[in-house]
């Protein structure tokens, strides 16, 4: 099948490429645009880890080929920062919440907990452990995991608790 | 433990302070192996058996090489040839191993035994070449389950002439023939733990790079060890070590599973000299739990005797466990562990075991957290079942037969040595923070409200940090650069340990200096010191040490200089906050960059004896 192009922004750049129509989202961000952050964990989306943005909604680049992002603006976990460094509330509060220890599965739950506290500014807990249902973690920092999004929510509301 | 040298106070070991590996890893700033990419770098893709067992008659590689984009097509003929020795460090070239062809024979051994190796411009490539490689199998009986194989007339490996790969005992189960007839009660038991799949979020992987013209291969890998990956592929290939380069900057998870190179890696090392070009390999998720290991198939008959008070008697324990084709390493070893373990922190007076390693056609087993946690799942349950048969709380009859301080050292009968531990002391604390009496009165509660709500203990007291052998030592080199900043070299094989971030707490503490003035470099083979890695819980301690080691020597350098400096006497200097000064004294003193000064550009200036420079390399043993 021939080449097809594909233009997307992602993190903020447009980019115009030509991709085989069988490669996925993750691996055009990962290989063509060379943003590694994405990562592959399973490949058949039950773990999450290569989360991203599309359009805002959160979804599993592994699941999507990158020309079905035709169009579309796409946020990766490099684009969550600023661009001196300064982390994301979400990112600090998985810092400051031991939210994290290898690493591999933390771009995923920092791309899901930043669209999910965008649509639900309040969250309970109990909807937080949902929203991060889909998402694993290997090194069993879930607990670790929970507090981060609970305290970036409660952050993002001017400390005011639930 | 504290890592802090004489003099030094810990104020950042036990102190809760950001973890300097999260910047890179919060922001995808990470470097995992399969974010390497090398110029001109091809991709590898394994073919692997879908048999259990089955003969190899043939293979046809026609198709496959013949797609645009493959670069080549390899088989057992052509990598494994190639090996020159093959055999792990920890376990020791004597070691009575299992034959590790890196691509499979003969005969297919496994639901995933890798068969052929692909290698492709792109890894779309490689894996539909992988699938136009014809193989023709020609299936065979399989053993798969374990507790059958000794009996099954198949054999995984005809040349071992049985199915059991190796057995230990200490006093057979006979011996204890006189306790069990005189005991008020006997528990026997079987007990069987099901298969684990270890399942780190990143998958094995490697990068080989290897350089006609220089001789020298660089690997990038998915590790926990990476001077044994270096070690390894030096033996491996016949390569000289020092040609050899292993870098892991992240590696996302291991559990055990990335602790010794196994059959797919080997064929990489083998294969990349022959490409021409570097070479990734990262097995999926489905590779990954058909191939690259499982733990704790494996049951076991146990047997205790109690008096009427409930004091335990005596303990057996008969283990077996399923070992698949190709365990890494030999499984023997660890499996005597669950023996020698079994009696666990009690007062045990008489005991034995026999534990069996058996060969199957399923995967090989590997280390997993804890390689013989048998030994408490089975103790634990049988005096669970043992409390209820004789009408004694579960608790009660732990807190009769746990050893306490006082009484230790105490020697098993299985010969293990328990001492500095508190078992029973811990037993109570813990017992105390759950407040084990109100449970049971909440419990009696919700039972008469027709609500079943459980409580449970477990015991249990393992080794760690082994200080023999391959794993007994552990380097640092430290360098107080010439700006005074701190440099600290530690073999690493970090998984998500905060290996990183350990290692600057002990290294301010025990140099007095700045947190934030501290960074390490770890995980590459060219320049940190060999290193056994993360490995049996020993990374933090064995680093610890080794910190303290190194540190000390350059604290004492530093000390000198500040003293000859501020013309004091040594013994009244203080390192603190990246400064040194005369104890009492803070505002005066001078910093660390000026002690580096002194000691990289003024070496006229340095006071007799003392060496010029601030870097030093010790090495801690255990």
């Amino acid at each position: 099948m021939a080449d097809v192009p594909v233009h997307v922004t992602v993190n903020g750049r447009s980019r115009a490429e030509t991709v085989e129509p069988r490669v996925t989202l993750a691996d055009f961000l990962r290989d063509r645009c060379r943003l590694t952050g994405t990562h592959l964990g399973c490949e058949h989306g039950v773990c999450g880890a290569c989360t991203v943005l599309v359009d805002g909604a959160a979804v599993r680049s592994c699941l999507m080929f990158a020309v079905q992002a035709d169009g579309a603006d796409v946020t990766t976990i490099e684009g969550v920062a600023s661009p001196d460094g300064d982390l994301s509330a979400v990112q600090a509060a998985f810092r400051d919440c031991h939210g994290l220890q290898c690493g591999f599965c933390t771009p995923g739950f920092v791309m899901s907990a930043t669209a999910f506290l965008r649509d639900h500014p309040s969250p309970t807990d109990e909807e937080i452990r949902d929203a991060l249902a889909g998402t694993l973690c290997r090194c069993t920092g879930y607990q670790g995991i929970l507090r981060a999004v609970r305290q970036a929510a409660d952050a993002a509301r001017g400390g005011e608790q639930s | 433990m504290t890592a802090t040298a004489p003099g030094g106070a810990a104020r950042f070991v036990g102190a809760r302070v950001n973890r300097v590996e999260d910047a890179r890893l919060l922001t995808g700033a990470g470097t995992f192996v399969d974010d390497v990419s090398l110029p001109g770098m091809l991709y590898a893709a394994f073919v692997r058996s879908p048999f259990a067992r089955a003969a190899i008659r043939g293979i046809d590689t026609a198709a496959a090489g013949a797609l645009p984009g493959v670069r080549c097509v390899f088989t057992a003929t052509d990598l494994n040839p190639g090996v020159r020795e093959q055999w792990h460090t920890a376990a020791g070239p004597a070691s009575p191993e299992t034959p590790r062809p890196p691509l499979a024979e003969e005969e297919a051994r496994f639901a995933g035994d890798p068969v052929a190796l692909v290698i492709a411009e792109s890894r779309y490539v490689a894996e539909d070449a992988a699938e136009l490689v014809e193989v023709d199998y020609e299936p065979l009986a399989a053993v798969v389950d374990y507790t059958e194989a000794e009996r099954a007339d198949a054999l995984v490996h005809e040349s071992h002439g049985s199915n059991v790969v190796g057995e230990i005992a200490g006093l057979p189960a006979s011996a204890l023939d006189d306790v069990l007839a005189s005991a008020e009660h006997v528990v026997s038991e079987t007990i069987h733990q099901q298969a684990y799949a270890p399942v780190p979020m990143e998958g094995r992987g490697l990068v080989v790079d290897y350089s006609a013209a220089t001789g020298e291969l660089t690997i990038y890998a998915a590790t926990q060890v990476p001077h044994e990956v270096r070690l390894f592929c030096s033996r491996l290939l016949g390569l000289p070590e020092q040609r050899i380069r292993v870098v892991m900057r992240d590696t996302g998870g291991g559990f055990g599973q990335k602790v010794m190179v196994q059959r797919d890696e080997m064929c990489l090392m083998l294969a990349a000299p022959k490409v021409g070009a570097p070479v990734k390999w990262v097995e999926d998720r489905r590779e990954n739990l058909l191939a690259a290991g499982k733990s704790r198939q494996e049951h076991a008959a146990v047997t205790m005797a109690f008096d009427d008070d409930g004091a335990i008697q005596g303990a057996h324990i008969d283990f077996v466990q399923d070992c698949g084709a190709y365990p890494t390493p030999w499984p023997v070893t660890t499996a005597a562990a669950v023996g020698m373990l079994f009696p666990g922190p009690y007062r045990v007076p008489r005991a034995g075991f026999t534990v069996k390693d058996i060969y199957t056609n399923t995967v090989g087993r590997t280390a997993y957290r804890g390689p013989w946690q048998f030994e408490t799942l089975a103790r634990e349950v049988l005096l669970d079942i043992s409390a209820r048969r004789m009408g004694i709380d579960p608790v009660e009859l732990r807190r009769r037969n746990l050893l306490h301080r006082d009484e230790l050292p105490y020697a098993n009968p299985n010969g293990m040595i328990y001492d500095n531990v508190s078992p029973l002391e811990t037993f109570e604390q813990a017992l105390e923070m759950l407040d084990y009496s109100a449970f049971r009165s909440e419990q009696a509660d919700a039972r008469a409200a027709g609500r079943y709500v459980g409580v449970g203990v477990s015991n249990y007291v393992e080794p760690s940090t082994p200080g023999y052998g391959y794993y007994g030592t552990e380097a640092a080199t430290i360098r107080v650069e010439p700006s005074g900043a701190v440099n600290v070299y530690i073999a690493g094989g970090s998984t998500g340990n905060s290996i990183e971030t350990t290692v600057v707490q002990l290294a301010a503490d025990a140099l007095g200096v700045k947190i934030d003035d501290v960074s390490t470099i770890q995980g590459d083979t060219a320049v940190t010191s060999f290193g056994a890695g993360a490995a049996g819980s020993r990374s933090g301690s064995m680093t610890a040490g080794a910190v303290r080691e190194t540190a000390a020597v350059l604290r004492d350098r530093m000390l000198a200089i500040a003293a000859h400096k501020l013309e004091a006497d040594v013994e009244d200097i203080e390192l603190l906050d990246s400064r040194a000064h005369v104890r009492g004294a803070p505002s005066t003193g001078v910093s660390f960059a000026e002690l580096a000064a002194v000691a990289y550009f003024q070496p006229g200036s340095l006071p007799p004896g003392i060496p010029a420079g601030l870097e030093a390399s010790a090495r801690y043993t255990a």
